[in-house]
Protein backbone atom coordinates (compact mmCIF):
# COMPACT_ATOMS: atom_id res chain seq x y z
CA UNK A 1 0.00 0.00 0.00
CA UNK A 2 1.72 3.11 -1.14
CA UNK A 3 2.13 6.08 1.36
CA UNK A 4 -0.83 8.44 -0.62
CA UNK A 5 -3.57 5.67 -0.37
CA UNK A 6 -2.21 4.73 3.52
CA UNK A 7 -3.26 8.82 3.93
CA UNK A 8 -6.38 8.42 2.66
CA UNK A 9 -7.68 5.53 3.94
CA UNK A 10 -6.36 7.20 7.36
CA UNK A 11 -8.54 10.64 6.67
CA UNK A 12 -11.51 8.48 5.39
CA UNK A 13 -11.45 5.35 8.07
CA UNK A 14 -8.92 6.24 10.96
CA UNK A 15 -9.14 2.72 12.49
CA UNK A 16 -8.52 1.06 9.19
CA UNK A 17 -5.68 3.58 8.51
CA UNK A 18 -4.01 2.98 11.84
CA UNK A 19 -3.99 -1.30 10.83
CA UNK A 20 -2.93 -0.81 7.53
CA UNK A 21 -0.17 1.71 8.96
CA UNK A 22 0.82 -1.20 11.25
CA UNK A 23 1.00 -3.38 8.86
CA UNK A 24 2.56 -1.54 5.90
CA UNK A 25 5.68 -0.18 8.05
CA UNK A 26 5.84 -2.67 11.02
CA UNK A 27 9.17 -4.40 8.85
CA UNK A 28 10.56 -0.88 8.78
CA UNK A 29 10.25 -0.31 12.29
CA UNK A 30 11.49 -3.91 13.49
CA UNK A 31 14.11 -3.63 11.74
CA UNK A 32 15.46 0.18 13.25
CA UNK A 33 14.18 -1.31 16.79
CA UNK A 34 15.90 -4.29 16.75
CA UNK A 35 19.25 -2.91 14.87
CA UNK A 36 19.76 -0.30 17.84
CA UNK A 37 17.91 -2.57 20.56
CA UNK A 38 19.60 -6.13 19.91
CA UNK A 39 22.11 -6.46 22.37
CA UNK A 40 20.62 -4.65 25.21
CA UNK A 41 16.61 -5.37 24.94
CA UNK A 42 14.63 -8.75 25.10
CA UNK A 43 12.01 -9.58 22.81
CA UNK A 44 9.52 -8.48 24.82
CA UNK A 45 11.57 -4.76 25.31
CA UNK A 46 11.56 -4.51 21.56
CA UNK A 47 7.88 -5.49 20.88
CA UNK A 48 7.05 -2.51 23.99
CA UNK A 49 8.97 -0.09 22.06
CA UNK A 50 7.28 -0.74 18.89
CA UNK A 51 4.09 0.00 20.67
CA UNK A 52 5.23 3.08 21.65
CA UNK A 53 6.49 3.86 18.24
CA UNK A 54 3.15 3.17 16.55
CA UNK A 55 1.61 4.65 19.69
CA UNK A 56 3.43 7.73 18.96
CA UNK A 57 2.93 7.56 15.10
CA UNK A 58 -0.54 6.96 15.32
CA UNK A 59 -0.95 10.32 17.49
CA UNK A 60 1.37 12.45 15.16
CA UNK A 61 -0.31 11.60 12.45
CA UNK A 62 -3.94 12.81 14.35
CA UNK A 63 -2.13 16.51 14.99
CA UNK A 64 0.45 17.17 11.84
CA UNK A 65 -0.34 15.61 9.33
CA UNK A 66 2.45 14.99 6.93
CA UNK A 67 3.00 13.82 3.08
CA UNK A 68 6.12 11.75 3.69
CA UNK A 69 5.17 8.99 5.90
CA UNK A 70 8.24 7.07 5.50
CA UNK A 71 10.15 9.76 7.27
CA UNK A 72 8.39 10.34 9.82
CA UNK A 73 8.04 6.36 10.85
CA UNK A 74 11.89 6.15 10.82
CA UNK A 75 12.62 9.65 13.01
CA UNK A 76 9.92 8.46 15.09
CA UNK A 77 11.35 4.64 15.27
CA UNK A 78 15.09 5.58 15.88
CA UNK A 79 14.12 8.30 18.63
CA UNK A 80 11.71 5.55 20.63
CA UNK A 81 14.59 3.01 19.82
CA UNK A 82 17.44 5.23 21.27
CA UNK A 83 15.35 5.97 24.41
CA UNK A 84 14.45 2.59 24.45
CA UNK A 85 18.17 1.50 24.31
CA UNK A 86 19.39 4.26 27.17
CA UNK A 87 16.89 3.28 29.83
CA UNK A 88 17.29 -0.45 29.57
CA UNK A 89 21.27 0.10 29.35
CA UNK A 90 20.66 2.06 32.08
CA UNK A 91 18.61 -0.36 34.22
CA UNK A 92 20.83 -3.24 32.95
CA UNK A 93 23.40 -1.63 35.12
CA UNK A 94 25.90 -0.66 32.46
CA UNK A 95 27.22 2.26 31.84
CA UNK A 96 27.37 3.75 28.44
CA UNK A 97 30.27 5.02 26.57
CA UNK A 98 29.73 8.71 24.59
CA UNK A 99 31.18 7.28 21.74
CA UNK A 100 28.79 4.72 21.98
CA UNK A 101 25.69 6.87 21.87
CA UNK A 102 24.67 7.50 18.20
CA UNK A 103 23.17 10.70 18.55
CA UNK A 104 26.22 12.23 20.12
CA UNK A 105 28.79 10.99 17.70
CA UNK A 106 29.33 13.45 14.61
CA UNK A 107 28.48 10.96 12.22
CA UNK A 108 31.11 12.68 9.75
CA UNK A 109 33.34 10.19 8.89
CA UNK A 110 32.74 9.35 5.53
CA UNK A 111 35.21 6.76 4.90
CA UNK A 112 34.60 4.56 7.48
CA UNK A 113 31.02 4.80 7.02
CA UNK A 114 31.26 4.15 3.42
CA UNK A 115 33.50 1.18 4.04
CA UNK A 116 31.30 -0.05 6.59
CA UNK A 117 27.56 0.12 4.37
CA UNK A 118 30.14 -1.26 1.68
CA UNK A 119 30.47 -4.11 3.29
CA UNK A 120 26.95 -4.46 4.71
CA UNK A 121 25.59 -4.28 1.34
CA UNK A 122 27.79 -6.42 0.21
CA UNK A 123 26.91 -9.52 2.39
CA UNK A 124 23.49 -8.66 2.10
CA UNK A 125 23.21 -8.88 -1.50
CA UNK A 126 25.13 -12.45 -0.84
CA UNK A 127 22.80 -13.43 1.16
CA UNK A 128 20.25 -12.47 -1.22
CA UNK A 129 21.50 -14.35 -3.66
CA UNK A 130 21.84 -17.77 -1.70
CA UNK A 131 17.37 -17.60 -2.94
CA UNK A 132 14.34 -18.59 -0.73
CA UNK A 133 14.43 -19.82 2.14
CA UNK A 134 17.80 -20.00 2.81
CA UNK A 135 18.30 -15.90 2.91
CA UNK A 136 15.04 -15.12 4.96
CA UNK A 137 16.72 -18.46 7.61
CA UNK A 138 20.23 -16.63 6.78
CA UNK A 139 18.70 -12.85 8.34
CA UNK A 140 16.25 -14.34 10.92
CA UNK A 141 18.96 -16.56 12.59
CA UNK A 142 22.04 -13.98 12.08
CA UNK A 143 20.18 -10.74 12.16
CA UNK A 144 16.51 -11.41 14.13
CA UNK A 145 18.38 -14.02 16.62
CA UNK A 146 15.25 -16.22 16.05
CA UNK A 147 16.30 -19.94 16.45
CA UNK A 148 15.64 -22.98 14.51
CA UNK A 149 12.74 -24.09 16.02
CA UNK A 150 10.28 -19.89 15.65
CA UNK A 151 12.52 -20.27 11.72
CA UNK A 152 10.80 -23.67 11.04
CA UNK A 153 7.45 -23.13 12.69
CA UNK A 154 7.26 -19.67 10.03
CA UNK A 155 8.33 -21.39 7.28
CA UNK A 156 6.60 -24.55 7.73
CA UNK A 157 9.57 -26.73 8.11
CA UNK A 158 11.28 -29.12 10.49
CA UNK A 159 13.79 -28.06 13.00
CA UNK A 160 16.39 -29.83 12.04
CA UNK A 161 15.77 -28.84 8.08
CA UNK A 162 16.39 -25.20 9.39
CA UNK A 163 19.71 -26.16 10.61
CA UNK A 164 20.44 -27.93 7.88
CA UNK A 165 19.28 -25.27 5.46
CA UNK A 166 21.37 -22.78 7.39
CA UNK A 167 24.42 -24.71 7.77
CA UNK A 168 24.89 -25.28 3.94
CA UNK A 169 23.89 -21.61 3.26
CA UNK A 170 26.69 -20.53 5.40
CA UNK A 171 29.08 -22.72 3.36
CA UNK A 172 27.89 -21.23 0.14
CA UNK A 173 28.17 -18.16 1.48
CA UNK A 174 31.69 -18.47 2.70
CA UNK A 175 32.67 -19.74 -0.77
CA UNK A 176 30.70 -16.94 -2.44
CA UNK A 177 32.59 -14.37 -0.45
CA UNK A 178 36.43 -15.97 -0.58
CA UNK A 179 35.76 -16.17 -4.75
CA UNK A 180 34.96 -12.53 -4.72
CA UNK A 181 37.67 -11.72 -2.25
CA UNK A 182 40.34 -13.79 -4.64
CA UNK B 1 19.10 17.37 2.28
CA UNK B 2 20.87 15.93 5.12
CA UNK B 3 20.12 12.08 4.69
CA UNK B 4 18.76 10.06 8.21
CA UNK B 5 21.03 8.07 10.16
CA UNK B 6 19.40 5.05 11.40
CA UNK B 7 21.15 3.36 14.15
CA UNK B 8 22.23 -0.16 13.49
CA UNK B 9 20.81 0.32 9.99
CA UNK B 10 23.87 0.21 7.33
CA UNK B 11 21.92 2.34 4.44
CA UNK B 12 18.76 3.19 2.97
CA UNK B 13 19.48 -0.38 0.60
CA UNK B 14 20.24 -2.56 3.24
CA UNK B 15 17.60 -1.34 5.04
CA UNK B 16 15.45 -2.32 3.17
CA UNK B 17 16.57 -5.48 2.80
CA UNK B 18 15.85 -6.45 6.07
CA UNK B 19 12.80 -5.14 6.73
CA UNK B 20 11.70 -7.10 3.46
CA UNK B 21 13.06 -9.88 5.71
CA UNK B 22 11.54 -8.84 9.00
CA UNK B 23 8.77 -11.31 10.52
CA UNK B 24 5.36 -10.85 9.59
CA UNK B 25 3.69 -8.25 12.30
CA UNK B 26 2.35 -9.70 15.17
CA UNK B 27 -1.92 -8.66 16.10
CA UNK B 28 -1.25 -8.19 19.81
CA UNK B 29 1.49 -5.37 19.21
CA UNK B 30 -0.99 -3.26 17.03
CA UNK B 31 -3.45 -4.19 19.72
CA UNK B 32 -1.28 -2.53 22.38
CA UNK B 33 -0.09 0.36 20.24
CA UNK B 34 -3.84 1.13 19.82
CA UNK B 35 -4.44 0.96 23.40
CA UNK B 36 -1.31 3.18 24.27
CA UNK B 37 -2.64 5.63 21.81
CA UNK B 38 -5.99 6.00 22.84
CA UNK B 39 -4.63 6.82 26.39
CA UNK B 40 -2.32 9.26 25.08
CA UNK B 41 -5.56 11.10 22.90
CA UNK B 42 -7.83 10.78 25.87
CA UNK B 43 -5.19 11.40 28.14
CA UNK B 44 -5.79 8.58 30.48
CA UNK B 45 -2.89 6.52 32.35
CA UNK B 46 -0.94 4.22 29.93
CA UNK B 47 -1.91 0.59 29.88
CA UNK B 48 0.66 -1.76 31.96
CA UNK B 49 3.67 -2.22 30.14
CA UNK B 50 4.40 -5.94 29.46
CA UNK B 51 7.32 -6.88 31.60
CA UNK B 52 10.52 -7.88 31.32
CA UNK B 53 11.81 -10.67 32.90
CA UNK B 54 14.86 -8.63 33.90
CA UNK B 55 14.76 -7.39 36.89
CA UNK B 56 14.97 -3.59 37.42
CA UNK B 57 16.00 -1.91 40.22
CA UNK B 58 13.26 0.21 40.72
CA UNK B 59 10.59 -2.23 40.67
CA UNK B 60 13.13 -4.52 42.26
CA UNK B 61 12.86 -2.41 45.07
CA UNK B 62 8.75 -2.26 44.93
CA UNK B 63 8.45 -5.41 44.88
CA UNK B 64 10.53 -5.83 47.58
CA UNK B 65 8.53 -3.83 49.97
CA UNK B 66 5.45 -5.73 48.46
CA UNK B 67 7.47 -9.03 49.81
CA UNK B 68 7.82 -8.15 52.71
CA UNK B 69 4.42 -7.83 53.57
CA UNK B 70 3.03 -10.92 51.85
CA UNK B 71 5.73 -13.41 53.10
CA UNK B 72 4.43 -13.80 56.46
CA UNK B 73 1.44 -15.11 54.50
CA UNK B 74 2.77 -17.32 52.50
CA UNK B 75 4.68 -18.85 54.45
CA UNK B 76 2.21 -19.60 56.63
CA UNK B 77 0.14 -20.95 53.98
CA UNK B 78 2.91 -23.06 53.06
CA UNK B 79 3.25 -24.26 56.26
CA UNK B 80 -0.56 -24.94 56.33
CA UNK B 81 -0.80 -27.18 53.36
CA UNK B 82 2.39 -29.13 54.14
CA UNK B 83 3.14 -29.27 50.54
CA UNK B 84 3.80 -27.14 47.22
CA UNK B 85 1.23 -26.72 44.78
CA UNK B 86 1.91 -28.12 41.37
CA UNK B 87 3.33 -25.25 39.32
CA UNK B 88 3.15 -26.45 35.80
CA UNK B 89 5.60 -26.07 32.94
CA UNK B 90 3.71 -26.37 29.86
CA UNK B 91 3.99 -29.82 28.59
CA UNK B 92 5.50 -31.09 31.78
CA UNK B 93 3.62 -32.49 34.02
CA UNK B 94 5.53 -31.81 38.06
CA UNK B 95 5.36 -33.69 40.98
CA UNK B 96 3.54 -32.38 44.11
CA UNK B 97 6.25 -31.67 47.10
CA UNK B 98 5.23 -34.25 50.32
CA UNK B 99 6.38 -33.55 53.54
CA UNK B 100 9.74 -35.67 53.42
CA UNK B 101 12.64 -33.45 54.36
CA UNK B 102 14.59 -35.01 51.68
CA UNK B 103 11.88 -33.29 49.05
CA UNK B 104 14.41 -31.70 47.06
CA UNK B 105 14.01 -33.67 43.95
CA UNK B 106 11.62 -35.72 45.15
CA UNK B 107 10.75 -37.77 42.00
CA UNK B 108 13.70 -36.63 39.92
CA UNK B 109 16.34 -39.36 38.70
CA UNK B 110 18.94 -36.87 38.74
CA UNK B 111 21.83 -39.52 38.22
CA UNK B 112 19.82 -39.75 34.66
CA UNK B 113 18.68 -36.70 33.85
CA UNK B 114 20.17 -34.15 31.14
CA UNK B 115 21.67 -31.39 33.20
CA UNK B 116 23.23 -28.40 32.38
CA UNK B 117 24.71 -25.68 34.60
CA UNK B 118 25.78 -22.40 34.47
CA UNK B 119 28.01 -20.29 37.02
CA UNK B 120 27.01 -16.62 37.30
CA UNK B 121 29.07 -14.44 39.16
CA UNK B 122 26.86 -11.64 40.50
CA UNK B 123 27.88 -8.17 42.62
CA UNK B 124 31.33 -8.06 43.01
CA UNK B 125 32.33 -10.66 39.91
CA UNK B 126 33.97 -9.16 36.95
CA UNK B 127 30.76 -7.87 34.36
CA UNK B 128 32.02 -9.49 31.65
CA UNK B 129 31.07 -12.97 33.35
CA UNK B 130 27.63 -11.62 33.17
CA UNK B 131 27.79 -10.34 29.41
CA UNK B 132 29.32 -13.80 28.67
CA UNK B 133 28.14 -16.32 30.54
CA UNK B 134 29.05 -20.20 29.91
CA UNK B 135 26.75 -23.02 30.16
CA UNK B 136 28.70 -26.03 31.00
CA UNK B 137 28.39 -29.66 31.39
CA UNK B 138 29.35 -32.42 33.93
CA UNK B 139 30.39 -35.81 33.45
CA UNK B 140 28.30 -39.05 33.94
CA UNK B 141 30.45 -39.74 36.89
CA UNK B 142 30.58 -36.02 38.88
CA UNK B 143 26.96 -36.06 37.75
CA UNK B 144 26.00 -39.33 39.44
CA UNK B 145 28.54 -37.54 42.67
CA UNK B 146 25.97 -34.26 42.22
CA UNK B 147 22.61 -36.26 42.56
CA UNK B 148 23.93 -38.19 45.73
CA UNK B 149 24.53 -34.72 47.26
CA UNK B 150 21.08 -33.60 46.30
CA UNK B 151 19.08 -36.14 46.71
CA UNK B 152 20.69 -37.57 50.40
CA UNK B 153 17.88 -36.95 53.04
CA UNK B 154 20.68 -35.24 56.10
CA UNK B 155 21.07 -32.44 53.17
CA UNK B 156 17.98 -30.66 53.64
CA UNK B 157 17.25 -29.44 56.78
CA UNK B 158 13.39 -28.53 56.58
CA UNK B 159 10.74 -28.00 54.31
CA UNK B 160 10.21 -26.01 51.32
CA UNK B 161 8.16 -22.79 51.50
CA UNK B 162 7.34 -19.88 48.28
CA UNK B 163 10.31 -17.98 47.89
CA UNK B 164 9.87 -14.17 46.48
CA UNK B 165 10.15 -13.64 43.09
CA UNK B 166 13.28 -11.47 43.80
CA UNK B 167 13.89 -12.64 46.95
CA UNK B 168 16.57 -15.19 46.18
CA UNK B 169 18.74 -12.92 44.00
CA UNK B 170 22.12 -12.43 45.72
CA UNK B 171 24.09 -8.78 45.42
CA UNK B 172 27.58 -10.15 46.25
CA UNK B 173 29.22 -13.43 46.15
CA UNK B 174 29.20 -16.44 43.65
CA UNK B 175 25.73 -18.17 42.25
CA UNK B 176 25.29 -21.48 40.08
CA UNK B 177 22.22 -22.15 38.42
CA UNK B 178 21.63 -25.95 37.44
CA UNK B 179 19.08 -26.64 34.84
CA UNK B 180 17.42 -29.88 34.77
CA UNK B 181 15.49 -31.76 32.79
CA UNK B 182 14.65 -35.48 33.66
CA UNK B 183 12.07 -37.08 30.92
CA UNK B 184 10.34 -33.44 30.10
CA UNK B 185 10.09 -31.70 33.73
CA UNK B 186 12.40 -28.95 33.78
CA UNK B 187 13.37 -27.15 36.92
CA UNK B 188 15.92 -25.06 37.38
CA UNK B 189 18.00 -24.54 40.85
CA UNK B 190 19.77 -21.83 42.11
CA UNK B 191 22.71 -22.15 44.76
CA UNK B 192 23.65 -18.70 46.39
CA UNK B 193 27.17 -18.63 48.15
CA UNK B 194 25.61 -17.10 51.15
CA UNK B 195 23.50 -20.50 51.64
CA UNK B 196 20.13 -19.90 49.66
CA UNK B 197 19.00 -22.30 47.31
CA UNK B 198 16.17 -22.36 45.23
CA UNK B 199 14.09 -24.10 42.94
CA UNK B 200 12.46 -22.76 40.02
CA UNK B 201 9.41 -23.71 38.45
CA UNK B 202 8.83 -21.67 35.75
CA UNK B 203 8.01 -18.32 37.31
CA UNK B 204 7.68 -20.05 40.74
CA UNK B 205 10.56 -19.95 42.78
CA UNK B 206 10.60 -22.24 46.01
CA UNK B 207 13.08 -22.10 48.68
CA UNK B 208 15.28 -24.98 50.18
CA UNK B 209 16.54 -24.57 53.63
CA UNK B 210 19.85 -26.91 52.96
CA UNK B 211 22.92 -27.97 55.50
CA UNK B 212 25.67 -25.38 55.70
CA UNK B 213 28.36 -26.35 53.16
CA UNK B 214 26.19 -27.42 50.37
CA UNK B 215 27.38 -24.61 48.20
CA UNK B 216 30.75 -25.52 48.70
CA UNK B 217 30.27 -29.39 48.22
CA UNK B 218 28.01 -28.33 44.81
CA UNK B 219 30.94 -26.13 43.80
CA UNK B 220 33.58 -28.71 44.03
CA UNK B 221 32.09 -30.68 41.95
CA UNK B 222 30.56 -28.56 39.52
CA UNK B 223 34.44 -26.99 39.25
CA UNK B 224 35.42 -30.18 36.98
CA UNK B 225 32.61 -29.38 34.47
CA UNK B 226 33.56 -29.03 30.77
CA UNK B 227 32.86 -25.43 29.76
CA UNK B 228 30.79 -24.85 27.02
CA UNK B 229 31.21 -21.99 24.64
CA UNK B 230 30.44 -18.19 25.57
CA UNK B 231 26.85 -17.15 24.47
CA UNK B 232 25.54 -13.12 24.66
CA UNK B 233 24.08 -12.97 28.14
CA UNK B 234 20.12 -12.12 26.29
CA UNK B 235 20.82 -15.40 24.64
CA UNK B 236 21.01 -16.71 28.31
CA UNK B 237 18.15 -14.68 29.48
CA UNK B 238 15.87 -15.70 26.50
CA UNK B 239 17.18 -19.12 26.79
CA UNK B 240 15.95 -19.55 30.77
CA UNK B 241 12.84 -17.33 29.71
CA UNK B 242 12.19 -20.63 26.97
CA UNK B 243 13.56 -22.83 28.44
CA UNK B 244 12.46 -25.62 25.96
CA UNK B 245 14.92 -24.49 23.88
CA UNK B 246 18.19 -24.52 25.55
CA UNK B 247 19.08 -27.74 24.84
CA UNK B 248 18.92 -26.07 21.01
CA UNK B 249 21.29 -23.10 22.28
CA UNK B 250 23.58 -25.19 23.60
CA UNK B 251 24.15 -27.72 20.33
CA UNK B 252 24.09 -24.96 17.58
CA UNK B 253 27.04 -25.49 16.72
CA UNK B 254 27.55 -27.13 12.92
CA UNK B 255 29.55 -30.30 12.02
CA UNK B 256 32.80 -30.21 12.60
CA UNK B 257 33.73 -31.47 8.78
CA UNK B 258 31.47 -31.34 5.55
CA UNK B 259 31.72 -34.88 3.62
CA UNK B 260 30.07 -33.36 0.34
CA UNK B 261 33.65 -32.74 -1.29
CA UNK B 262 35.50 -35.17 0.44
CA UNK B 263 36.91 -39.03 -0.42
CA UNK B 264 36.30 -41.17 2.80
CA UNK B 265 37.38 -44.21 4.43
CA UNK B 266 35.83 -45.90 7.52
CA UNK B 267 36.69 -47.80 10.02
CA UNK B 268 34.29 -48.97 12.27
CA UNK B 269 33.62 -51.87 14.73
CA UNK B 270 31.54 -53.88 12.52
CA UNK B 271 34.50 -54.71 10.46
CA UNK B 272 37.71 -53.82 12.02
CA UNK B 273 40.33 -54.35 11.37
CA UNK B 274 39.71 -53.26 7.45
CA UNK B 275 38.93 -50.34 6.41
CA UNK B 276 35.95 -49.41 4.15
CA UNK B 277 35.95 -47.08 1.17
CA UNK B 278 32.89 -45.01 1.31
CA UNK B 279 30.05 -45.39 -1.79
CA UNK B 280 28.91 -41.98 -3.03
CA UNK B 281 25.34 -43.00 -1.94
CA UNK B 282 26.40 -43.62 1.63
CA UNK B 283 28.44 -40.73 1.99
CA UNK B 284 25.94 -38.64 0.91
CA UNK B 285 23.82 -39.93 3.49
CA UNK B 286 26.73 -39.87 6.06
CA UNK B 287 26.65 -36.12 5.08
CA UNK B 288 23.37 -35.56 5.71
CA UNK B 289 23.53 -37.12 9.50
CA UNK B 290 26.48 -35.07 10.32
CA UNK B 291 25.08 -31.88 9.19
CA UNK B 292 21.54 -32.67 11.01
CA UNK B 293 22.77 -33.60 14.37
CA UNK B 294 23.36 -30.57 16.67
CA UNK B 295 27.06 -30.23 17.97
CA UNK B 296 28.92 -28.34 20.44
CA UNK B 297 32.21 -27.76 20.69
CA UNK B 298 33.58 -28.51 24.25
CA UNK B 299 37.09 -28.28 25.98
CA UNK B 300 40.08 -30.58 24.28
CA UNK B 301 42.25 -31.67 26.95
CA UNK B 302 43.84 -34.60 24.16
CA UNK B 303 42.58 -37.64 25.70
CA UNK B 304 39.37 -39.81 24.28
CA UNK B 305 37.37 -42.23 25.81
CA UNK B 306 37.76 -46.21 26.48
CA UNK B 307 35.07 -48.12 24.16
CA UNK B 308 33.89 -48.07 20.74
CA UNK B 309 33.86 -45.79 18.14
CA UNK B 310 33.90 -45.27 14.26
CA UNK B 311 36.82 -43.51 12.48
CA UNK B 312 36.37 -41.32 9.49
CA UNK B 313 39.35 -40.51 7.52
CA UNK B 314 38.81 -37.86 5.12
CA UNK B 315 40.88 -36.73 2.20
CA UNK B 316 39.27 -33.18 0.84
CA UNK B 317 41.87 -31.45 -1.95
CA UNK B 318 44.88 -33.63 -0.51
CA UNK B 319 44.15 -32.10 3.10
CA UNK B 320 43.86 -35.15 5.44
CA UNK B 321 41.79 -35.01 8.24
CA UNK B 322 39.92 -37.71 10.96
CA UNK B 323 36.41 -37.53 12.75
CA UNK B 324 35.71 -40.09 15.67
CA UNK B 325 32.29 -40.48 16.64
CA UNK B 326 32.15 -42.31 20.43
CA UNK B 327 29.23 -44.23 21.44
CA UNK B 328 29.11 -42.07 24.29
CA UNK B 329 28.46 -39.33 21.78
CA UNK B 330 31.36 -36.94 21.94
CA UNK B 331 33.45 -36.39 18.88
CA UNK B 332 36.99 -36.10 18.09
CA UNK B 333 37.85 -33.93 14.86
CA UNK B 334 41.46 -33.37 14.00
CA UNK B 335 43.43 -31.10 11.31
CA UNK B 336 46.59 -30.12 10.56
CA UNK B 337 47.27 -32.26 14.20
CA UNK B 338 45.30 -30.11 16.29
CA UNK B 339 42.42 -31.56 18.15
CA UNK B 340 38.75 -30.77 18.57
CA UNK B 341 36.39 -31.67 20.92
CA UNK B 342 32.49 -31.75 20.32
CA UNK B 343 29.94 -33.44 22.30
CA UNK B 344 26.29 -33.92 20.44
CA UNK B 345 22.88 -33.86 21.03
CA UNK B 346 20.96 -37.53 22.65
CA UNK B 347 18.14 -35.96 20.25
CA UNK B 348 20.43 -36.53 17.11
CA UNK B 349 22.54 -39.90 18.12
CA UNK B 350 25.19 -39.36 15.53
CA UNK B 351 27.02 -42.70 16.81
CA UNK B 352 24.12 -45.06 15.78
CA UNK B 353 23.51 -43.01 12.61
CA UNK B 354 27.09 -43.60 11.57
CA UNK B 355 26.32 -47.38 11.83
CA UNK B 356 23.26 -47.29 10.02
CA UNK B 357 24.75 -46.00 7.12
CA UNK B 358 28.17 -47.66 7.13
CA UNK B 359 27.37 -50.82 5.67
CA UNK B 360 29.86 -53.06 3.19
CA UNK B 361 27.54 -54.93 0.79
CA UNK B 362 30.70 -57.20 -0.87
CA UNK B 363 32.00 -60.72 0.40
CA UNK B 364 33.52 -59.84 3.54
CA UNK B 365 36.65 -61.70 2.23
CA UNK B 366 37.29 -58.82 -0.04
CA UNK B 367 37.46 -55.93 3.10
CA UNK B 368 40.50 -54.50 2.65
CA UNK B 369 42.85 -54.89 6.05
CA UNK B 370 44.81 -52.32 7.38
CA UNK B 371 48.02 -52.79 9.25
CA UNK B 372 46.79 -51.79 12.86
CA UNK B 373 50.35 -51.85 13.77
CA UNK B 374 51.49 -49.20 11.43
CA UNK B 375 53.64 -46.10 13.58
CA UNK B 376 51.15 -43.90 11.43
CA UNK B 377 47.56 -44.93 11.17
CA UNK B 378 46.26 -42.37 9.54
CA UNK B 379 48.68 -43.14 6.27
CA UNK B 380 48.30 -47.01 6.75
CA UNK B 381 44.59 -46.38 6.09
CA UNK B 382 45.10 -44.24 2.92
CA UNK B 383 47.46 -47.09 1.93
CA UNK B 384 45.36 -49.87 2.57
CA UNK B 385 42.73 -48.26 0.16
CA UNK B 386 44.30 -45.49 -1.96
CA UNK B 387 42.47 -42.17 -3.17
CA UNK B 388 40.40 -43.02 -6.90
CA UNK B 389 43.21 -40.79 -8.58
CA UNK B 390 46.26 -42.15 -7.09
CA UNK B 391 45.19 -45.27 -8.24
CA UNK B 392 44.74 -44.52 -11.48
CA UNK B 393 48.27 -42.80 -11.40
CA UNK B 394 49.48 -46.24 -10.90
CA UNK B 395 47.70 -48.14 -12.90
CA UNK B 396 48.66 -45.81 -16.40
CA UNK B 397 52.40 -47.10 -16.88
CA UNK B 398 50.82 -50.39 -17.08
CA UNK B 399 48.50 -49.49 -19.50
CA UNK B 400 51.19 -47.66 -21.54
Amino acid sequence: MTDEMLLTLLYQSPEEGRAALFRTYYGLVYTIVHGRLRHVAKREDEEECISDVFADLFLALDETPTDDLRRLVCTVASRRAIDAWRTLSRSFGRTVPLEDMPEMTSGEDPAAAAEKSAVQSHLLDAIAALGEPDATIVIWRYWYERNATEIAAALHMKPAAVRKRLSRALKTLRGMLDKEAL
Amino acid sequence: MKKLHFPGIPDDKAAARLTEAAPPAPDDILRRSEAKYQAKKEGLAPPPRVRSTRTRPLRAAAIAACAVLMSGVAAGMAVYLHRARPVSTPGAVVPAYDADPAWAFPKLDLASARLYFLVDQLGDGPAHMMDTPVFSTLTPEDQAALAEILTHPETWEDLAHPLDPDQGIMMGGRAMRLYLDCDGLRTEVRFYSDGKICQVYGRERWYIPAQDGLFEEVAAILDNAQPGRPMPFQTVEAAIEDWPELPHLLFDVTAPCDLADAEVRVMTPAYAPCVLPLPDAQRVALADALTAAAWREVAYEGTEPDGERHILYLDTDGVRTTLTVCADGTAFYTADGVGHRYVTSADTPIYEAVHEVVTYPGAPEDLLLCDMDAPDLEAAVWEAVPLETETTEETLPATE
